[in-house]
Order: C-alpha cells, then structure tokens, then sequence
C-alpha cells in the first residue's frame, strides 16, 4: 500500500510481523501491542526501528512509559466514519509527547486527510494511484479553523487575541 | 410471484425515478418496467443497481390496474410507495400531475386516512 | 445577535468552496455515494422520500430579519415556495437539487448562515432558550455560550466522527424552554456558591429508541471550564460509545451501561488532564462573544399601556392571543411576542416565502429586527412594545399566523414524518392537521389549557413524542399506518418520559382517541389543575379505562 509522507509518496520500510514470527533481523518492524508488552526488553535491544500497532480499543496510555524507545505508533480507521484513532493520535501526541510517526491505516481518504493532520497523523496508507494534487487541495481545503488540537496552527481564537492586543 | 419494478432516486435532483423498459429512469411510475418472473426480477435489481445516475436503486412491489380506456398505471402495495410515487398527502400542491384515483389531492386527509390512501 | 468577523466569514465561505468541490467530485463519479453521504450529511443535506432535504442551521435559534428574507429568497429561488421549521433550531427545504446546494449554501453565507453539522455523527447545531436575553428570570445569557460551544465545535477534527450524532442544549433560564435534559449534554446555567456563573452539566439524555432524562454528570463546573469539560466528555464517548449497534451508540447507552458515576470517574480524570492543555478560552474571548448579545438600547415605557390593554377587552381575540402567546420581559414596556407556526389544518412549523418576507418585515417594524426560532416549532418577537402588540397582531392575521393557541392542544410539535422522511414508519402531519380541527374551538382550547402534543413518525422521535402530555408514535402495523399513543411525558425542568397506553390506534381511531383522554381528563380534574397535574396525580389507569374499557383493561 503506497505511503504518503509529507505530501509525497514514499518507500515504506515498515513489515507487519506477527506476534510469533522471528523479528531477529534488522527489518523494521510493526508489532502488536500485546508482543511490545510480552517483549518489550528484547524489542528495545534490536538494533532496528520498532513500532506498535494499536487497535481503536487499546489506549495509547498503555506505552506511556515506553515512548522514547518506540518509532512509530500506527492507528487505524476501520471505516472512515469511526473516528476513534483521531482521540488516540491527539493523546500520544498532545498529552504524551510522542515525537515519532503516527501512521494512519485502514479506510484512509482525502476527505478526512486535514483532520488526521490536525490530530497528530503525519503518515498515511492510502490506495493506488491517488489524486496527490487532489489531496493536497482538501488538506488546504479550510485555511481558518477554531479549536485548538495538536498542530500549530495559529487558531482563529488566538489570531483574534493578537488582533486585540 | 408479486410483481416488481425497480425505483431510485435521482441523483442530480433526488427526485423519485422508475427503471424503465428502454433502460432510462423515467418519472412516471405508468412507465416503470415490470417484472414477475424470478430471472427476470433478479435482472431488474441487477441493472438498477449497477445505473450510476441514480441513487439506492431498490425493487418494490406493485400492482397493474386496468382502466376503462385500456389505459395502464401501475399502483405501489405499501403506502409508503404510493407517498414516493405520488407526493406528499399534504401538499396537493406538490403532488404529481396525472395522479390515479387512489391518491387525489383534493380528497379532505381524513377521508385519505378512511381509504388508506 | 452574533456578527461574524473575518475569520467567521472565510470559515463558512471556505467550507461552501470545499463543499462544491466535493459534489463535482460525486456527479463526476469519483466519489461513491456511501463516500459522498457522511460528507453531503455533515453539511444538513439528506436524501429523502422525494427529493433531496438541506437542513441549514439557526445557531441558537436567533434570525435577523436580513437572514430570514435570505431564507424566504432560497426557499422561492431553489426550492418550492416554503420551508419547515425544525424541532431543533433549524430550518429545511424539501425540495433542493443537489447541484443547486452549493449556490444555496453559499447565499446562506452571504447572510452568515451555514449547514455545517446539521446532520451526520458530529455534534449537531446548538440550541438555547428562545426566550434569552429577555427573559426577566434569566440567570445568564445562553446565547453567549452557544456561540461558543458553536466555533469550538464547528470541524472539530477529533469529534467529527463520533459513534452517533450528539447534541448539545443550554438554558439559562430556571424555566427550561430547551428540552434540556433530552439532550446528550444539557447545560443549565446557575450560581455557585459565591454567586459566580457556571454550569450544571447533565449527559445522556435523548429521545428515540431509548428515552432518557440526563443526569448530572457535574453539579458545578466554573464557565471558564466549558470547553475542556466538553471536550473531555467527547473525548470518553468517542473511544468508549458503543458502534457496534447504530440503536445503541448515543452517549446515553454509554451512561446507562457504564453507571454514571464511573462515567463521571472517567470524564472528571480525562478533564484533569484536559484543561491544562490550553482548550478553554481566555476571558477576552468570551466577553467578545458576549459584547454582542448586550441589551439593545430600549426605550424608558410606563409598564401599563392603554391601548394594549383597552384591545384586549374590544377584541377577545386578541385578548386570548395576549393570554397564550405574550410572555413577560425584563424591560417595562415591552413583551415577547410568540408567533404560533400553528394555523388550524396547517403543517406545523411550515412557513411560505412570502409569510417569511412578511415575519423579516414586521420584526423590522415591531422587534428592532430580529426573531428567534423555538424547538416547538415556532417564532418569537424578542422586543415588541406593548404598545405595538395589537398592530402586530392584525398584521399578523393578515399573513394566517396570528393563532392564539401558543401552549394549547393545538400548538402540535410534529415531525415531517412519512409525507417527506425517508425513515419514517407513517405519517405525522395529517394526523396533527385532523387533531387542530378537532380541536379547532379556540374557547375549547384555553378550556383545555396547557397540553403538550407531539407526534413522531418512527422511533427516532423527532417529533418528540415521549415529551408530550399527549405523544403519538406512529408504526407500521402490516403494511397499515397505527398510531400509538403515550402519556405523561413533559419536556420542561421536570422533564419526564410519556407512559406506552394500551395497543395502537388505526389512522381512523386515533384523533377519537386523542379527544377521549383529553374528555377524561376535563372530567376527573380539580379546578385549575393542567393536564400534566391530573395525570400525575391519578396514573394512567382512568385514561386506559375510558380508552379501551375497564374490564378489558383489568384483563389485559
């Protein structure tokens, strides 16, 4: 599955392992979070990227302790319309400080793409052959917005506080 | 085996469409392309489904009336068709041109309710 | 009312450009429709029994008369002449086109007036008292608050696909005109024990399926809290509500299958961590907001004037219109003006074109040129001056909208129902058109008194049917519509749920039905008792009795 990256489409290093399969080598790896909790010493002493994959019911909470020693966290959106991975990804990112890639997979579409952005995603699994032109127009889609998340962008509530100051 | 005919939703316009026998979606439920034989209804779903111009093809069921001058219309069994078919019961107004005899805008709503439309 | 800034403007305006972009991309083919329906859904358009349906926000129910003409002009332009005024502060058309929905939306923006989140699993359009800012019991303004909660709320990238739609109502009233506690979080705003403002924070209510009251979640949050103590209760629901089952995901389900105190564990610890992370907004915002919702410069009027009241003795009509559709206000001088959406025999809610331009003329003329919309589906004058009543009242007859019947048995909340919804199980507004002539005797009405009416057309309970004195469900029995009748709900402060009576009513039995309980009750009440009262007072059972027989009933 293509990997998009920064607005471009890139090599994916990443291999799903199982939970049994031998990760000896110097692949880098995504395992599940049950194999990162069994095997989190052995998994830290590999000399090569690790990164856990968490179901919409695991919480990010779980590898709190754990951040520093983990690449990559990757999410997953079932269907577009359940959005549990968007509270996951701002936890990790936000309340945890996780500074390494967070993955958004499964139903991953240009329509939902600003909101990922926003919540923390900054890698996406995307289908063949997609509009990259396309997707950059709806990530550019609303210029302005309201709330705070976990981007830096300047929020409408704060460009009114400057206005007034 | 009841009788079938395919209906839809335009996609442009939302408005309610029949499958017809020319394979175009026509407004008028007279027009619709009826089915009654197995292969022939398992057909119908098929075509309706895969139109891209409309939206959440479906079949129902329907009746065929006769009318004196050997005029054919064609009558949905639910009440919710026959409100699809013919437009809302309170808004004579908006209901359709030509509209049979079991839905005429101008009968009071209680007495709608006595005929059950 | 609220003026948009720069960036309210280019927000709304981006969101029309994203929007038409997304239906080129659908009538080119490159969406599909299930790709295309949680997107056209989250900007209020449907796709009903015969067309497609935009849904476009009243944010708090407030309207200026520039925004009603707009409405009045779309409703000519796009669509087929009227519009029906929704149980939730909202406005819909029938009849758009889906390539038309763009051009709408963007004239809806030119007026600062959006779709955005009136449908589809986000949080939907927020609603407050219709009477705020005038209601001389008022605690604080619910307005200013709904605002707010409207910008944070308005694309929240985390909360935009939650398990189920989510709705939010705040009153600032002791007097609930919201149905606040139907709602997934109710506000209700009070004074804490330094008499400071804040709010009681109920979740879980809703109607539909599952009718709840909500429950107390928070007995005081400080108003400086609203938003991370909103975001923390969204950020629970939108990891631990149900979507396994589209019945059992609103957060309701979640509170009744959780317990609301460990529901209230897990919010208060999320919210913890929440409002240190810079979510809640600095004061200068919030009194931004609020610098718009201050008192219009009213004029100095003795309380009593003559005419108003000399009018009400020579016209009795008008003295029964002053009796059930003025409410007080704060300021001498001047009432609140209910405008009923109500005529006998017509589709409660629906406003023509031309009545729209007429109201956005009047309320020039007689309430400093704004309205507000109400959940049970009609218009309120916020200003009116008692001295203007009588004149409004005449103009307002000549446009059939001055009905006395505001809070009477004929003022019917009801749902589209099967004459337009696609999900309804059988139609709502003839059977509330033959209820209004049955009742049509306006003397018999105010002898009857307060009396809650409302019917659904399905389970979804738009027409908020278990809120009702008197609810009315329909169903589809065999292919027949039926008509189930409920008793003893009541949407107010003390909110409660209608009780099931008996089996359903045919289309034909049910206004018989209707006048039975309504004749029970006249019968059994004690002088000055409303119907709510007697039927709290005696139960069901008279009402069964006199409905279906007192041996069949014992039987049953």
């Amino acid at each position: 599955m293509p990997l998009l990256k920064e607005g471009q489409i890139v090599t994916d290093p990443w291999v799903r392992v199982e939970d049994d399969a031998d990760i000896s080598g110097e692949t880098a790896v995504v395992v599940s979070l049950k194999r990162w909790l069994d095997e989190a010493e052995t998994l830290k002493s590999r000399n090569a990227p690790v990164a856990v994959a968490l179901s919409n019911d695991q919480s990010p909470s779980q590898l709190v302790d754990d951040l520093d020693s983990i690449d990559a966290v990757f999410l997953t959106f079932p269907a577009y319309t359940d959005g549990r991975a968007y509270s996951q990804a701002r936890l990790l990112r936000q309340r945890y400080g996780f500074q390494g890639e967070i993955r958004a997979t499964g139903n991953v579409l240009r329509d939902q793409y600003a909101f990922m952005q926003r919540c923390g995603f900054d890698a996406y699994d995307v289908a063949e052959g997609i509009d990259l032109a396309g997707w950059g127009r709806s990530a550019g889609a609303m210029s302005e917005v309201y709330q705070t998340a976990t981007d830096d962008v300047q929020t409408i509530w704060a460009k009114r506080q400057g206005t007034a100051a | 085996m009841t009788l079938q005919i395919a209906t839809a939703n335009r996609l442009t316009d939302g408005i309610v469409v029949y499958l017809g026998y020319d394979g175009e979606w026509t407004r008028h439920i007279d027009e619709a392309r009826v089915a009654e034989r197995e292969d022939d209804i398992a057909d119908l779903l098929i075509e309706a489904k895969a139109a891209a111009a409309v939206v959440g093809a479906y079949l129902i069921d329907a009746e065929i009336h006769l009318s004196e001058e050997s005029s054919r219309t064609i009558r949905p069994q639910s009440y919710r068709e026959r409100i699809r078919a013919f437009g809302p019961s309170i808004h004579p107004a908006f209901a359709k041109k030509m509209v049979p005899e079991h839905f005429d805008p101008r009968t009071d709503v209680s007495a709608v309710f006595m005929n059950g439309i | 009312m609220y003026k948009y800034d720069e960036f309210d403007e280019t927000f709304v305006s981006e969101r029309v450009a994203q929007f038409r972009e997304q239906v080129a991309r659908r009538l080119s083919g490159d969406l599909s429709e299930d790709e295309f329906r949680p997107l056209r859904l989250m900007n209020g358009l449907y796709l009903q029994l015969h067309a497609y349906m935009l849904r476009v926000a009243i944010p708090y129910g407030m309207l200026s008369s520039a925004q009603m003409r707009k409405l009045a002009e779309v409703a000519r332009t796009y669509d087929r002449g009227y519009a029906h005024f929704t149980t939730r502060q909202n406005i819909q058309f029938n009849w758009p086109k889906l390539e038309d929905t763009p051009d709408i939306l963007e004239e809806l923006a030119s007026v600062e007036m959006h779709a955005i989140q009136t449908s589809g699993n986000c949080i939907r359009n927020v609603t407050a008292d219709q009477y705020a800012g005038v209601d001389p019991e008022e605690i604080d303004d619910s307005r200013v608050w709904s605002e707010l909660i409207r910008q944070w709320s308005s694309l929240h990238p985390e909360f935009t696909f939650l398990p189920r739609k989510f709705k939010i109502a705040v009153t600032g009233s002791p007097h609930d005109r919201t149905a606040v506690k139907f709602h997934d979080i109710g506000l209700i705003i009070k004074r804490g024990p330094d008499g400071e403002i804040g709010f009681e924070v109920l979740v879980g209510g809703g109607l539909g399926r599952t009718p709840m009251i909500g429950r107390t979640v928070r007995d005081f949050l400080p108003k400086q809290y609203l938003l991370s103590y909103l975001e923390a209760i969204l950020r629970v629901y939108n990891q631990l509500g149900r979507r396994d089952n589209k019945y059992k995901a609103r957060i309701k389900i979640l509170v009744h299958e959780t317990g609301i105190d460990a529901l209230r564990d897990m919010v208060e610890a999320e919210w913890a961590s929440v409002k240190e992370e810079g979510v809640d907004l600095p004061d200068a915002e919030v009194d931004r907001v609020r610098s718009y919702f201050s008192d219009p410069e009213y004029l100095t009027l003795p309380d009593h004037d003559h005419t108003f009241q000399v009018k009400q003795f020579e016209d009795p009509t008008f003295g029964r219109w002053v009796r059930a559709n003025l409410a007080p206000h704060k300021v001498p001088g001047y009432v609140i003006a209910n405008i009923s959406l109500k005529p006998i025999g017509g589709a409660p809610g629906d406003a023509t074109s031309a009545q729209m331009t007429a109201i956005a003329d009047l309320a020039d003329k007689y309430s400093l040129g704004e309205m507000r919309v109400a959940h049970e589906q009609n218009l309120v004058f916020a200003d009116v001056k008692k001295s203007d009543a009588y004149a409004l009242w005449k103009q307002l007859n000549e446009i059939q909208l001055g009905t006395p019947n505001l809070g009477l048995i004929s003022d019917i909340i009801a749902c589209p129902g099967l004459d337009y919804c696609s999900l309804a199980n059988a139609r709502s507004i003839p059977v509330a058109q033959r209820l209004q002539r049955r009742f049509a005797d306006i003397k018999r009405q105010f002898d009857i008194g307060a009396l809650t009416l409302n019917i659904s057309g399905c389970i979804n309970a738009c027409g908020h049917h278990h809120a009702g004195h008197i609810g009315i469900l329909g169903v589809d029995r065999r292919g027949e519509e039926y008509y189930q009748l409920t008793l003893g709900g009541s949407a107010d402060e003390n909110a409660s749920i209608g009780k099931i009576v008996g089996p359903a009513f045919s289309g034909a039995e049910i206004v018989d039905a209707v006048e039975l309980v309504v004749e029970t009750y006249l019968k059994l009440r004690n002088s000055g008792e409303k119907f709510i009262e007697t039927y709290r007072q005696l139960g069901e059972t008279p009402f069964k009795n006199a409905l279906f027989g007192e041996k069949q009933n014992a039987a049953a």
